[in-house]
């Protein structure tokens, strides 16, 4: 009697068991069943060619398949029948194969896929520092032994001066993991000035020569219209603006703060940026621009889209924005604001105190990406990089950027390329002028879309060097690395709310300043400040 | 008798106090709605409260002309439809055995469930897990994992156990063995907490992107519309915020008509449904409770 309980009760229990293995089971058959159809696996499947030089002159006589990790961006989201997709191909027999990540999510994303130690033969839209972590994984192939391999590349850097900042990228060991994209031709980035003109000659005034001036200038505007919101103001939070203005003040901030030190070259060292006079003046600057109004109060909050709705709506003064948004402001600027002489346009950026620009420290390309290391076990290996190498040639700068003569640009008479429609958005139905598929963008689109004002100025800025080199890299070893996750993470939070308060005035200059940098020294600052000195002497006497 | 707190003044105060959380709960939708109406320079200028500045249906055509949209769209009530069925089959077949005290090691099974519900595995584990069980870039990916749900088998459970056993062991007699009785006897009697469970499940999965952006990297072609939303609503928002020098590519944004008309787009099937289960939901979720 009790035995038969007994069985029944397990004979109960195998059958919850078995009724949830078949579901399984059942589910599991059904996906080999697809399996087959969804997913080709893309370097195998190409494995048949060979690795002699191409009779057909293209990158590879037969057909072949790469993988991207794509960001997708919903301003331009992927269409299947993009143009640069099939004229790549074409012209390489290469195809990419992109595996689409949204943008809201890039970065965790990548970090799933490199966790897992899945990534695809090209990820786009990554720098040095955010995979300096997962190196010693292997994941990574080190792009820089294959130079030999990649003349055009080479080349280019040699021409155009890369080399420099290149070798600022470079790991511990030496190597590079990552190659550039998006790049220039010359030392300019689209982050700049912007100004209203018409405003500037109503009040009769000049154009800002030194950031006291832009003090000047938004406070004769406040003047003159006292009801309209306040004369400058900002999006993407405070990073933005932090990190256009610090340049000027000798410092880093916003966005360029980096690891919080800044390299001082005549004691060639670094030093702790935030604590350091420039930054304090700088902070005074902002701080006596924010007290005042003329500042937006909203400035480290404002969205994006109101941000510019108010541009063109005549409702700001002086921005921080990308040289070529005019055009777009230009256009509705007029009719919203009501005024026909609305009229945005791009300035040479004000000098701080002690005579240094505005600029930013950058480096020649907008963008940068990194390779798998399975790469090199394919058959396909120096197809692969053929096609890298050629995707920087000139007819693939033309291509990418600009697209086909006659269906997406035209040549000017005096022989620079210009889209043939001004107003139409390429990206988004050609795929050209994209932020993972142009590795290098053309020459001429520096001066593409751009009055003769604007062409002038960009070139002045080039020459003048409002753009400076980006900063010496302290290469960290794995265990470097780890003491320094152990400080910089506070350091970071603390001098980023601090600088607000100070900014907002919520801390005094004069009296907190003492305070602020005692407690950055308490956090951990002191740390950090021999953990990257040290290393940069080694490092040099190497 | 205190006359402040007579019933009278109580409904009178509730009534009050319900319309102003029925006024906080609407207001996002109507503002949604006029915005997605409105002129989008007319929203940048701060125009728009509740009712549509310029009426028009341009970010409508536009969003309604994507093709990734309607696909997605698709994507999204095929896995909240098959989803939620196989999630109901699953954690009925899971806790109505549980919910007998006559299981053989039932309190272990049941330890072992409440346990995920404090610990997980974590993510990469989770995805190398499908990764070997080849749900990747598969629509498994998406309607497998979340199926079962400790917190809903646990409230199945409870249902389960209120269910006089006076009842089954009639059906017994008359002939219906453990199967039977499950499909004829408990589970037309559990209709309550079949809606309930079967609504949370739905919403879930309406609105879950993370499983589509974590399990189908590659397969963008069964990715389900909230991932759509989320990167036109979030896609500049997040570049911004990890800190890298933006490139003038980066640094647009989708206009904020667009991104109202997509979540209004997005929302309307759930909120169609919604009061149409309602009733039961009130019900399944009281006797859940009360029994439990």
């Amino acid at each position: 009697m009790k035995l038969r309980k007994v069985s029944q009760r397990s004979l109960m229990l195998l059958l919850a068991l078995m009724l949830g293995i078949s579901m399984f089971a059942g589910c599991k058959k059904n996906t080999d069943g697809d399996s087959a159809s969804t997913t080709g696996e893309s370097a195998e499947a190409s494995s048949e060619s060979e690795e002699a030089p191409t009779d057909s002159g293209m990158v590879s006589d037969v057909p072949v398949t790469f993988t991207m990790f794509y960001q997708e961006n919903s301003t331009y989201p992927y269409l299947e029948d993009w143009m640069i997709m099939e004229e790549i191909k074409k012209r390489t027999n290469v195809t990419l194969d992109l595996q689409l990540v949204p943008s809201s999510d890039f970065r965790d994303s990548r970090t799933i896929a490199i966790g897992a130690g899945e990534i695809p033969d090209i990820v786009a839209q990554t720098f040095d520092d955010e995979i300096s972590t997962y190196l010693n994984t292997g994941l990574f192939l080190p792009i820089s032994d294959y130079f030999d391999k990649l003349p055009v590349f080479t080349n280019l850097a040699d021409r155009l001066g890369y080399n420099a900042d290149l070798e600022n990228l470079k790991d511990a060991d030496g190597k590079l993991y990552v190659l550039p994209a998006y790049c220039n031709d010359e030392k300019f980035n689209a982050h700049g000035w912007l100004i209203r003109m018409d405003i500037l000659e109503e009040l009769g005034l000049e154009q800002p020569k030194t950031m006291e001036d832009v003090y000047e200038l938004c406070k004769a505007y406040k003047n003159a219209y006292p009801d309209k919101p306040a004369p400058m103001t900002n999006r993407f939070f405070e990073d933005n603006i932090l990190f256009k203005v610090a340049p000027a003040f000798n410092t880093a901030a916003g966005w360029g703060i980096g690891n919080t030190f800044f390299y001082d070259k005549e004691q060639d060292n670094f030093i702790f940026a935030p604590a350091s006079e420039g930054y304090k003046q700088m902070l005074v600057w902002f701080n006596k621009m924010f007290s005042e109004g003329l500042l937006d109060q909203e400035f480290a909050t404002l969205d994006s889209t109101v941000y510019e709705n108010r541009a063109m709506d005549g409702d700001q003064f002086i921005m921080v924005d990308w040289i070529g948004n005019e055009i777009r402001y230009n256009r509705d600027g007029p009719t919203n604001s009501g005024n026909p002489n609305f009229n945005i346009q791009p300035i040479m950026p004000p000098k701080g105190p002690w005579g240094h620009w505005s600029g930013a420290r950058v480096p020649m390309w907008d963008q940068s990406m990194c390779f798998s290391s399975k790469v090199k076990d394919y058959d396909t290996f120096d197809t692969f990089l053929k096609f890298i190498d050629w995707m920087y040639t000139d007819e693939a700068a033309e291509l990418t950027t600009f697209g086909l003569e006659g269906e997406t640009f035209e040549v000017l008479p005096d022989g620079r390329k210009e889209y043939i429609d001004l107003t139409h958005n390429y990206s988004t139905s050609h795929g050209i002028l994209n932020n993972c598929l142009t590795f290098r963008k053309d020459p001429d689109y520096l001066y593409s879309n751009k009055t003769d004002y604007t062409m002038g100025l960009i070139k002045d800025m080039v020459k003048e060097g409002v753009f400076s080199p980006i900063l010496p890299k302290i290469k960290l070893t794995e265990e470097e690395r780890e003491t320094e996750s152990l400080y910089y993470g506070p350091v970071r939070d603390y001098v980023r709310a601090a600088t607000l308060q100070f900014i907002l005035g919520e801390l005094s200059i004069e009296n907190d300043w003492d305070e602020f940098v005692a407690q950055c020294n308490s956090i951990g600052v002191p740390e950090l400040d021999e953990l990257y000195n040290n290393r940069w002497k080694l490092q040099n006497n190497k | 008798m205190n006359r402040v707190f007579s019933y009278k003044n109580f409904r009178v105060l509730n009534s009050i106090l319900m319309l102003i959380l029925v006024i906080a709960t609407l207001f996002p939708f109507l503002y949604m709605i006029a915005v997605s109406f409105s002129d989008y320079r007319a929203v940048g200028r701060g125009e728009v409260f509740l009712i549509p500045v310029n009426p028009n249906i341009t970010s409508y055509t536009q969003i309604l002309g994507m093709s990734k949209f309607y696909m997605s769209y698709l994507n999204t009530i095929f896995y909240t439809i098959v989803g939620t069925a196989i999630s109901l089959v699953l954690t009925i077949i899971c806790s109505y055995p549980l919910s007998k005290k006559h299981l053989l090691g039932g309190t272990v099974i049941l330890k072992l469930i409440v346990f995920t519900m404090f610990f997980s595995g974590g993510l990469i584990p989770n995805f190398l897990l499908l990764r070997d069980l080849d749900f990747i870039n598969k629509i498994w990916a998406i309607l497998i994992p979340g199926a079962i749900s400790a917190y809903n088998v646990m409230i199945m459970k409870t249902f389960f156990q209120g269910i006089p056993s006076a009842l089954e062991d009639s059906a017994r007699i008359d002939g219906l063995n453990d199967i039977g009785i499950l499909v004829w006897i408990v589970i037309p009697l559990s209709k309550a907490i079949l809606a309930t469970i079967g609504l949370f499940v739905a919403v879930w999965i309406w609105n879950d992107w993370f499983m589509a952006l974590i399990y189908l990297p590659k397969a963008e072609n069964l990715r389900p519309v909230s991932l759509f939303l989320r990167n036109i609503v979030y896609g500049a928002y997040n570049q911004i915020r990890a800190g890298n020098v933006l490139d003038s590519k980066d640094a647009n944004t989708v206009p904020e008509t667009i991104q109202a008309a997509t979540i209004v787009l997005i929302s309307i099937p759930i909120i169609i449904v919604y009061p149409r289960i309602q009733k039961y939901f009130a019900k399944g979720m009281m006797i859940g409770s009360i029994k439990g």
